[in-house]
């Protein structure tokens, strides 16, 4: 089964309640509970990380009264990762970073002639020293060290897997950018290549398939995440976009069981 | 008891045969499939061999044959029923190494987060090639299994005493029996496909390239690497995609059958 973000196809019809029916009734009652559903969603994952009812319905209450939608603080706690995820982008992405076999070069932690693993961490954590960069890095399961003064490029992926506040905050980054695209689409022209592609395919199947279906694609979604990545950066390093207004754009992909 | 004559030809009979031994090692036969194909030889050229001394016409009986060769007479006859070859009881399935290659690809101890085989210390730090190499090929000297891997091509030495693996199945690099059928093989796909778009037209193959690009020789590593992981994971994807497929037409047996297969090159001038 495919569905676009504006159709979703193939979902089980549950019965409803008779406020339901009433409410389905009108655009603005399904508005009310299609808004009481995404709120529910969010209350129930929050409960997940361990907030209790009453102080969610607090915390509800306050960001109700603000309207700015600014994410400030998933923004500080994905701080150190976004930069290592920066780092990282370079050491792969920068030719200079390469080793003779096209691939992220071990690089020497110290300052040395040419590229160091130090000139990337003075680049990108100008307040921290080296060996703190290192071991951020190390803990992200991003490098790996090499004897006592290198380092390799483990992953080119920040890994949060396991750490639930990082989670939390990743997951709400990605909520919001869902939601931002879904706005986009819900003003677009009706004419299907005016919108911002959103695609998503579901079928049944059993735990051994899922878990084949997972091996399967995390290769297929590596390598696409990595080609949008490359595409990406190499347009906006371009000369004629270096004084351009820009905005972060990007494609992200997920694996998802319901 | 083993007659003085016998000791003097073994060794004469060494020198002759270590070149031949060398040409098999680089074809990749391993000693019990040069056993089997040198019995077979040897139970061949005793019935011609028997058949030139012999004062009849008839050629010699499988106990005769059995009898001057020390090969009992039932395999004679089976042997003798094919022309010389390896016995497929003794053809080795897959090198050895294929196992550590195959795990290499799939053990996630070994994998990076998108799935791909890690660059592996060759032992210093864990997961190490060693470690990789005990578990997969045991009772082989790690050391000895690289060096193997090296010699066919099948892994990369990087700086820091870093294995790198470029193929997930064995096969010995250059001009060797194997791979010229290969070459063979290719080439014929490539231009049947061609030959038949022009025969008919209304109903192609496809075939398509993307324009050629120019880039500086020194990223051509990059490019390199890029198109081999792009495409390799593309014809990986599809092969999934397919069989599921082929499944299907398991189960709907017809008479008419076709194969169908993807191939995809890169060109360089």
């Amino acid at each position: 089964m495919r569905a676009t973000g504006d159709n979703t196809g193939g979902a089980r019809q549950r019965r409803k309640s008779p406020a339901q029916r009433q409410a389905v009734g009108s655009d603005e009652g399904l508005r009310e509970l299609l808004a009481r559903e995404l709120i529910g969603v969010c209350m129930a994952t929050l409960k997940s990380h361990g907030l209790q009812g009453k102080r969610l319905a607090q915390l509800a209450a306050s960001a109700a009264a603000e309207d700015s939608g600014q994410i400030a603080s998933t923004t500080a706690v994905l701080a150190e990762s976004q930069r290592l995820a920066e780092l990282t982008n370079k050491w792969v992405e920068d030719p200079a970073y390469r080793d003779v076999t096209g691939r992220p070069a071990v690089l020497a932690i110290q300052e040395r002639k040419g590229c160091s693993f130090a000139a990337l961490a003075r680049e990108f954590f100008p307040e921290r020293t080296v060996s703190d960069v290192v071991a951020v890095g190390c803990d992200a399961r991003v490098i790996e060290r090499i004897g006592r003064d290198k380092v390799a490029l483990l992953n080119s992926t920040v890994l949060f897997t396991g750490s639930s506040l990082p989670i939390l905050a990743y997951s709400i980054r990605s909520v919001r950018r869902l939601l931002g695209t879904a706005d986009f689409n819900r003003r677009a022209n009706s004419a299907a290549l005016e919108n911002w592609p959103d695609r998503t395919s579901y079928v049944n199947v059993s735990n051994e398939d899922f878990r084949e279906f997972v091996r399967v694609f995390r290769l297929q979604i590596s390598e696409l995440i990595e080609s949008s990545n490359r595409w990406l950066f190499q347009r906006s390093g371009l000369s004629r976009n270096r004084h351009k207004q820009k905005r972060i754009a990007g494609l992200q992909v997920f694996i998802f069981r319901e | 008891m083993v007659q003085p004559g016998k000791t003097a030809l073994a060794r004469a009979a060494m020198t002759a045969v270590e070149p031949l031994v060398e040409l098999f090692l680089e074809l990749g036969i391993t000693s019990p499939e040069a056993e089997s194909l040198l019995r077979s030889v040897f139970v061949h050229t005793a019935r011609d061999w028997l058949t030139r001394y012999s004062t009849g016409d008839s050629e010699p009986s499988d106990v005769r044959v059995s009898l001057v060769t020390g090969v009992h007479r039932n395999f004679v006859r089976s042997i003798l029923a094919e022309p010389p070859r390896i016995a497929a009881a003794r053809e080795q399935k897959g090198h050895r190494a294929s196992r550590l290659l195959e795990a290499w690809h799939s053990d996630p101890k070994y994998l990076d987060s998108s799935g791909k085989p890690r660059d592996l210390s060759e032992k210093d730090q864990e997961p190490s090639f060693n470690s990789l190499a005990l578990a997969y090929v045991p009772g082989v000297a790690p050391s000895m299994v690289l060096g193997e891997l090296r010699r066919a091509g099948l892994v990369q030495m990087l700086s820091e005493h870093r294995v790198r693996v470029r193929n997930r199945s064995f096969r010995l690099h250059g001009i060797n029996a194997a791979n010229i059928a290969e070459m063979g093989n290719r080439a014929r796909e490539l231009l049947e496909t061609l030959t038949r778009n022009l025969r008919r037209p209304d109903t192609p193959l496809f075939c398509d390239s993307m324009p050629a690009i120019e880039v500086d020789a020194a990223r051509a590593p990059f490019v390199r690497d890029l198109i081999a992981r792009r495409a390799g994971n593309f014809l990986a994807a599809m092969e999934q995609e397919l069989a599921v497929e082929a499944s299907g037409s398991r189960r709907r047996r017809s008479s008419q059958r076709v194969r169908v297969g993807l191939a995809a090159i890169e060109t360089e001038r």
